[in-house]
């Protein structure tokens, strides 16, 4: 159970979204990383059948996106990114009108979702009395009606507070080998807990991707703890590119990701995915061939779920 | 030839298992000096057989994906699928609708059934307009998104819509025949439903495709904008070049339905209308078919 995407390139105009964009992944969770405007939605909605590409093909569980898409929309569960409900319907009514386009039963799925979303008890309340998290959770129960096996979620996890994260985390990966899960995300720190990889986008095109141990070593050897005197902060700043700061009374301890300039000398540490995140936007690109890329993130998302 | 160190043979296990294993160095030794035998070609293709089934059912999960093609539909699933779509209506709308009967009915109790016969006439491409315009709106990015990449296909959503439009109209339509019968000889039946079926079909067609083209809010307003006009040119056309003594609600339909030019209108809308619902039913089509 695979998807398989090659080439995937689409513009808007004149404003290319993705060029070229290639990716492969197994059962697990593909997290895709990226600034605003780096083309993650536009993926994704590719990837959710929602959009047609210009160019490339894909293709999940050996079924061809360009085939009739009626068959592998009933095994696609699809968050969007922006969250508008229809206000006047309740959670539950909302499930129970998505299942019926699934064509499922929408009992007693809905009321489970529900359950273990932590929204039980406001399913019949109007939606438009929620709360922004709450309504991004009930949108994610319709995205996981009819236990999807390519789950497709743009930022998910936006709005949730720490105990829903980590709830909604293990409830999108499913049981072991379950599904694939392509989730978008800006923020890395969501994205080191719960994934088996990850895919950097930039500009519409991939810079990194492997497992996160894969990414992580891009940066091998660039991350620097560096201390400094507070008066030097701003000028440090200025020529550095930091990943986290802290700051005491008369000096600031940094994260410097990328070459130290002269003058300034730090503690060489191991990197986490958002050192390598940065550190990957700040190089220029160099691709690596499919094949391999690949492999690594299949290898993985297996990896993760053998144990 | 294998080598297995002692501290491998019990990785992963707790102390408590370790300990009951015993002294596993003996084991260990006799691992590391142990020449395996090469299996003859006959029997490892024997256990390639037997293993086969099994690694393919452990490893293969898509084997349990079944791609199966996407039969007709089935008169279920369209009923399923209207009764989905009534769920989403806005009571303010049923509200609304039965607002405007109300004060059909209110006219039709003190004496003036002309009046009701004409203000349904005029209200029902305005209602068909509304309608399609409202049926057709985005009732949030995220459900629009969502029924985009449903396995129910856009054309299909919007016939099952299109179909509750003109069954709220037909039963519009009616009503209105229902009071030509008590309004007697004097309206022609046929006439009284070309006036009434040549502007909702035509209205309903343009509300359709100017929605799908140019969003909700021209779906809405280009079409009620046209019915004010024409209803402007009919006035001005028919009604007031007519006899005032005959002037009434009754006389104000027997005259536009008596109209050699107001029937041409109408079939024109008509026809237009036909033209509008196929083109914008194409349009919305052709706009929401993903990768195929």
């Amino acid at each position: 159970m695979e998807l398989i995407a090659e080439g995937l390139t689409k513009r808007y105009g004149d404003v290319p979204a993705l060029t070229g964009v290639s990716l492969h992944a197994g059962p697990g969770v593909l997290a895709v990383l990226g600034p605003n405007g780096s083309g993650k939605t536009t993926l994704l909605r590719i990837l959710a059948t929602a959009l047609r590409p210009d160019a490339g093909r894909a293709s999940f569980a050996g079924r061809d996106y360009a085939s009739d898409p009626r068959p592998l929309r009933r095994r696609i569960g699809y968050l969007p990114q922006e969250i508008d409900l229809p206000g006047h319907l309740t959670p539950r009514g909302f499930l129970h009108y998505v299942a019926r386009l699934k064509g499922i039963q929408p009992e007693p799925q809905a009321d489970m979702l529900l359950q273990d979303l932590g929204l039980g008890d406001l399913a019949n309340r109007p939606l438009r009395t929620l709360s922004g998290g709450q309504a991004r959770l009930v949108a994610l129960a319709q995205a996981l009606l009819g236990r999807p096996r390519l789950l497709i979620l743009d930022e998910p996890l936006t709005g949730l507070d720490t105990t829903e994260r980590a709830r909604v985390l293990r409830i999108i990966a499913g049981p072991p080998g379950e599904r694939v899960v392509v989730m978008s995300s800006h923020v890395p720190a969501d994205i080191e807990a719960g994934a088996a990889a990850v895919l950097v986008l930039q500009q519409g095109t991939v810079r990194a991707q492997g497992t996160i141990d894969t990414v992580r070593a891009l940066a091998a050897g660039q991350v620097h703890e560096v201390t400094i005197p507070t008066a030097d902060l701003e000028d440090t700043l200025r020529i550095c590119q930091v990943s986290q700061m802290t700051l005491h009374a008369d000096h600031a301890l940094l994260r410097v990701v990328g070459p130290l300039p002269p003058g300034l000398t730090g503690t060489p540490v191991t990197p986490t995915l958002e050192d390598a995140y940065l550190w990957v936007q700040a190089i220029p690109p160099h691709p690596q061939p499919l094949s391999h890329q690949g492999r690594d993130t299949q290898h993985a998302a297996r990896n993760t779920h053998d144990g | 030839m294998t080598r297995q160190r002692r501290s491998d043979l019990a990785s992963g296990l707790s102390p408590e298992a370790r300990a009951a294993l015993g002294d596993l160095d003996p084991l260990a030794a006799r691992l590391a000096t142990y020449d395996a035998p090469e299996p003859d070609p006959a029997d490892t293709e024997a256990l390639i057989d037997r293993l086969a089934p099994l690694v393919a059912a452990r490893t293969a999960p898509e084997s349990d994906l079944v791609w199966d093609e996407s039969p007709a539909p089935s008169i279920h699933h369209w009923l399923a699928l209207a009764r989905a779509q009534i769920a989403l209506i806005d009571h303010v709308v049923l509200w609304a609708g039965g607002l405007v009967l109300a004060l059909g009915l209110i006219v039709a109790g003190v004496g003036y059934s002309g009046l009701l016969s004409l203000g349904v006439t005029l209200c029902a491409p305005v209602l068909a307009a509304a309608g399609v315009a409202f049926a057709f709106r985005p009732a949030g990015q995220t459900l629009a998104e969502i029924e985009r990449i449903s396995p129910v296909m856009p054309l299909e959503l919007l016939y099952v819509r299109l179909g509750l439009v003109l069954a709220g109209n037909l039963a519009l339509a009616l009503a209105l025949l229902g009071l030509v019968w008590i309004e007697g000889p004097r309206l022609v039946l046929w006439r009284v439903v070309l006036l009434w079926l040549g502007p909702m079909l035509g209205l309903a067609g343009m509300a359709l495709y100017t929605s799908a083209r140019w969003g909700t809010i021209a779906g809405l307003t280009v079409p009620l904008g046209a019915w004010g006009t024409l209803v402007l040119l009919a006035w001005q056309g028919v009604i007031e070049p007519a006899d005032p003594q005959v002037f009434g609600p009754t006389d104000i339909l027997v005259h536009l339905s008596q109209a050699p030019g107001v029937l041409v209108a109408t079939l024109l809308l008509l026809a237009a209308g036909v033209l509008l619902l196929w083109q914008g039913t194409r349009l919305v089509g052709r706009e929401t078919a993903a990768w195929n």
